[in-house]
């Protein structure tokens, strides 16, 4: 299949992050008992009129600006009209011709640029649900939670530029906190549109569209399946359709859904119900105050600052919370090289094995900083430290309590050790080498030449502890 | 029934709210017009019992507590049935009141009952109700006009003292011509519109019924004004001054003979007090089509919420959705709605929606001319109606005919400038209004214009 080249945009929906609902106070929380959160304006009852929630339009404008977007200063909101159960009105409250930013970027780590075509407010519909006795029931929670949609141009040539894309606009919403972005919870959810033709000069091929995909894997998969199955068809000199492909995780397929409709058939037009929403250059001053650093700036000056390699901060920056817990942990460390490979090492992994984020660790950044501290004046060495931390993760007390009550505290035996090993290190190169290379049994030979050098100076067990951290 | 008089009664404890509540829904029994389709006796009496006591204590809220209200079927009154005049809602009952309806009752109005209609306000005849037709108080042979017929008819009849009504393209002023009261239509943007059942979100205003201008100004300045649900709101105001100069037109070509007649009657007397400025209104003829196809393209949005899932007739059942959608609205809808909402469905697909696009430059133009006219004079005087009321199931058969009494008051929505209605006179003892045009949020000048025409008009008999 390798000779037919896809092209692929991306339309991403991301719940924005509200308390109430677009247009009416309800609270957003549709996880809650079906049809709690629900008014009459969110259910479209005869007669209720819209009236815009601002902190949406200021989180709009906040992502248009950090996805490098031009603000329109006066956009307004259309309606798009269809039947369906799951739209209490007969129409979505959306944005159409002129959205409230566009033309925009991304850049992804090969360096290619991903255009932003446009990215605009609307409402999300409500839910079906099929129960087991085939009835299908409708829950109106989400009727009416602030959405953003972020179309990008067809600048995609591959499921993983999609994946990463997707990562980046992720992390982005959630650094700006335009929306928790969380893509189980459905807060974020991307449709690619995919085409393939067979040289880079033909015209681009008849596109499809792809819905259901609810993870990073489906995306990758959903695309991949898709290049795939246009490819045969053409192959096969069959034609593409113009289609809506669902996702079918657990048949590992995609299957056409409907036919795709066109703008006409959704007889857009402006509503009449709402005013245009005029954005002032203040209101962008204000929101360009509030902007954080963004997670690209973030990396580059970590590696600047902290010496990081490209990789590491990444890993730092993945999420704001993160990179704020390490900057406050960092702050007045000498050995920064010595205190970041410490973190890289723990941090993350204490994070992954018990699935939570930095802010629900059961000790402080001040707190972590208070073990730095240990490490960067060599008061305990870094075994000590990740039994200590480990203790903290536990929420069994604090750095340096635990060092006490452990009894971890290296002593003055401790650094003259390091001293003497040092020496012993370097007089038995041939010794130290077969060590590292799984003769365990060498290492009592090392130890007992200490121990004859010492002269009975420093005790066994400090010789055992330093002699085993030096030869990691 | 005037607001005046009433509140005399009162303080003269000649009557209380009740005796007085007791005796109009009597009489809304007696005369048997069909002008309400749902008497809120349970509400009403609660409100008069309070508006009463009150009253005793010499401590009224406003001076419409103990005033009775009928309320058009299509604004909102929380848990009263809200039938919009259609089958499709006869069993709907509202969650939620209008913010006007809150306004009144906030201020100790009595809400008598809710009003028939033209279904979903669309009509010229009230006849298009699935709840049957409204007679005419003055001759219960002819109709009392439309949409808002119920309400004009139950403030001529003294069913009820003001009616809130609705007026998207005339449906306040020209019922209120036909039963020979005053009808009121604020500029667009003066009163809340939450709660009113859409039907062209951007034309229509809610609108009042009185029997007299003063007392539709009363009630006018206790609904207007910012409202957190209604962003369409507007904050201008214009200054209040006087009017001196009055447009009129010296040919109404398709109007009746009695109507240009009484109109004719009706600007002589004026020029005693002011000075007449013959004026054109060429844009008369298109502002019929503008309205068409701004009314219908937004209407056919507007009702697609009414679909049988959430509420109203859900009886309706099928194979899938599609069986469910057509059964339902099929037989939930009558037939000018259905005929309204196709063409309005019709005109939005085509070519892009470029007849709704169309219809925007067109009442951008009309704006133009209207503000032109007005650089020369402060209100036009025309009449409300180019016929006086006709008898039931005369233009029924022709919807062109029936959309052509529109004529003379869709522009002011169309343009967003204030118009009221007041009588001007009968002829064969059928009334005829003449409507009073003023500027964009001219709204309180052109009433206080209004109420000289009308003193001026009565004692000129
Ligand atoms: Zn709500």
């Amino acid at each position: 299949m390798d000779n037919f080249i896809p092209t692929m945009g991306l339309e991403v929906h991301a719940q924005v992050k509200s308390k109430s609902k677009i247009f009416c106070r309800c609270a957003t929380d549709f996880s809650e008992k079906p049809n709690t959160n629900i008014c009459p304006i969110c259910m479209g009852f005869p007669g209720v009129m819209p009236s815009i929630n601002e902190e949406v339009v200021k989180k709009a404008v906040k992502a248009g600006m950090a996805l490098n977007c031009r603000i329109n200063l006066r956009t307004g909101f259309a309606r798009k009209n269809y039947f369906y159960p799951d739209l209490p009105k007969g129409y979505q409250i959306t944005q159409f011709k002129v959205p409230v930013a566009e033309n925009g970027f991304v850049i992804l780590s090969n360096g290619k640029k991903i255009r932003i075509r446009r990215l605009h407010i609307e409402e999300d519909t409500g839910k079906m649900i099929h129960d087991q006795n085939e009835d299908t029931l409708i829950d109106f929670n989400r009727a009416g939670v602030p959405l953003i949609e972020i179309v990008t141009e067809p600048d995609f040539e591959s499921s993983a530029e999609a994946v990463e894309y997707m990562n980046r606009i992720r992390e982005i919403l959630r650094y700006t906190e335009v929306s928790d972005a969380n893509m189980e919870m459905g807060e974020l959810r991307g449709e690619p549109n995919i085409s393939v033709r067979r040289n880079m000069g033909d015209m681009l091929g008849t596109k499809t569209e792809i819905k259901n995909l609810n993870s990073l894997k489906a995306i990758e998969k959903g695309i991949d399946f898709e290049i795939e199955r246009q490819s045969r068809l053409l192959k096969e000199g069959r034609e593409v359709l113009s289609e809506t492909m669902l996702y079918n995780e657990k048949k590992q397929e995609v299957i056409p859904m409907r036919k795709k409709e066109s703008a006409s058939e959704y007889r857009y037009f402006i509503e009449p119900d709402l005013p245009d929403l005029i954005i002032e250059e203040a209101f962008i001053e204000s929101v360009k105050k509030e902007m954080p650093e963004l997670p690209e700036e973030k990396r580059v000056r970590f590696i600047k600052q902290y010496n990081v390699s490209r990789i590491e901060s990444e890993i730092l920056s993945s999420e704001k919370s993160l990179a704020d817990f390490f900057e406050e942990a960092i702050k007045n460390i000498k050995q920064t090289k010595r205190c970041v490979n410490f973190f890289i090492r723990e941090i993350p992994a204490i994070l992954n094995s018990k699935s939570i984020d930095s802010a629900e660790l059961k000790f402080s950044a001040s707190d972590f900083n208070e073990l730095l501290r240990e490490i960067d004046s060599e008061s305990v060495n870094l075994n000590s430290a990740q039994i200590v931390l480990s203790e903290m993760s536990e929420g069994r007390g604090k750095a340096e309590e635990i060092i006490e009550r452990m009894n971890l505290k290296q002593t003055n035996d401790d650094f003259k050790a390091m001293e003497l090993i040092k020496e012993i290190i370097e007089e038995n190169p041939k010794e130290v080498e077969r060590y590292k290379k799984g003769e365990e049994k060498l290492f009592g030979v090392l130890v007992g030449l200490c121990m004859k050098k010492a002269k009975g100076s420093i005790s066994p067990a400090a010789i055992n502890k330093i002699l085993k951290e030096m030869l990691k | 029934m005037r607001v005046s008089d009433i509140i005399s009664k009162y303080r003269a404890k000649e009557e209380t709210p009740i005796t007085l509540l007791d005796g109009i829904y009597e009489k809304i029994e007696k005369d048997d017009l069909n002008d309400y389709i749902s008497l809120t006796k349970n509400i009403a009496y609660e409100e008069a019992y309070h508006s009463k006591i009150r009253h005793e204590k010499g401590m009224p809220l406003s001076d419409i507590d103990g005033v009775f209200f009928s309320i058009k079927d299509n604004i909102a009154v929380e848990n009263i049935r809200m039938t919009c005049g259609s089958k499709i809602l006869s069993d709907f009952i509202s969650p939620y009141s209008a913010t006007v309806v809150e306004r009144i009752r906030a201020k100790g109005g009595i809400i008598v009952g809710k009003t028939n209609m033209d279904e979903f306000a669309m009509g010229s005849s009230n006849e298009s109700s699935y709840f049957g037709p409204v007679k005419n108080p003055v001759d219960t042979s002819f109709v009392p006009g439309g949409s808002s017929g119920g309400s004009a008819a139950s403030v001529a009849a003294s069913h009820a003292c003001i009616s809130i009504g609705s007026d998207t393209g005339g449906s306040v002023r020209q019922p209120s011509s036909f039963c020979g009261v005053v009808g009121f239509k604020p500029t667009y943007g003066e009163v809340s519109r939450y709660g009113l059942t859409a039907f062209s979100s951007s034309l229509d205003t809610m609108g009042i019924i009185s029997e007299t201008v003063r007392d539709s100004k009363r009630v006018f300045d206790i609904i207007r004004g910012e409202d957190a649900h209604d962003s369409t709101l507007s904050s201008k105001k214009a200054g209040k001054r006087d009017y001196k100069r009055v447009g009129y037109l010296d040919a109404i070509p398709q109007a009746d003979k009695p109507v240009e007649e009484i109109y004719g009657k009706r600007i002589e007397d004026l020029k005693k007090d002011f000075e007449l400025v013959k004026i054109k209104m060429d844009f008369i003829d298109i502002s019929i089509s503008t309205y068409q196809i701004q009314t219908m393209c937004e209407t056919s949005s507007n009702l697609a919420r009414f679909d049988g899932i959430k509420y109203g007739l859900q009886s309706k059942s099928g194979k899938n959705l599609r069986e469910i959608y057509s059964a339902v609205r099929g037989d939930g809808f009558g037939s000018e709605v259905k005929r309204r909402i196709l063409i309005g469905t019709y005109f939005l697909t085509h070519n892009e929606g470029e007849y709704y696009s169309l219809s925007f430059r067109l009442r951008d133009y009309i704006a133009n001319e209207i503000d032109k006219i007005f650089e020369n004079i402060d209100a036009i005087v025309i009449p409300t109606s180019l016929t006086l009321p006709f008898k039931f199931n005369e233009k029924t058969s022709s919807p062109l005919q029936m959309h052509l009494s529109d004529s003379l008051t869709a522009f002011s929505n169309l343009a967003n400038v204030p118009a009221i209605s007041i009588n001007g006179g009968y002829s064969n003892n059928l009334p005829c209004g003449i409507q009073l045009v003023g500027k964009r949020f001219d709204d309180d000048s052109l009433l206080e214009f209004a109420e000289r025409a009308e003193t001026i008009w009565r004692e000129n008999g």
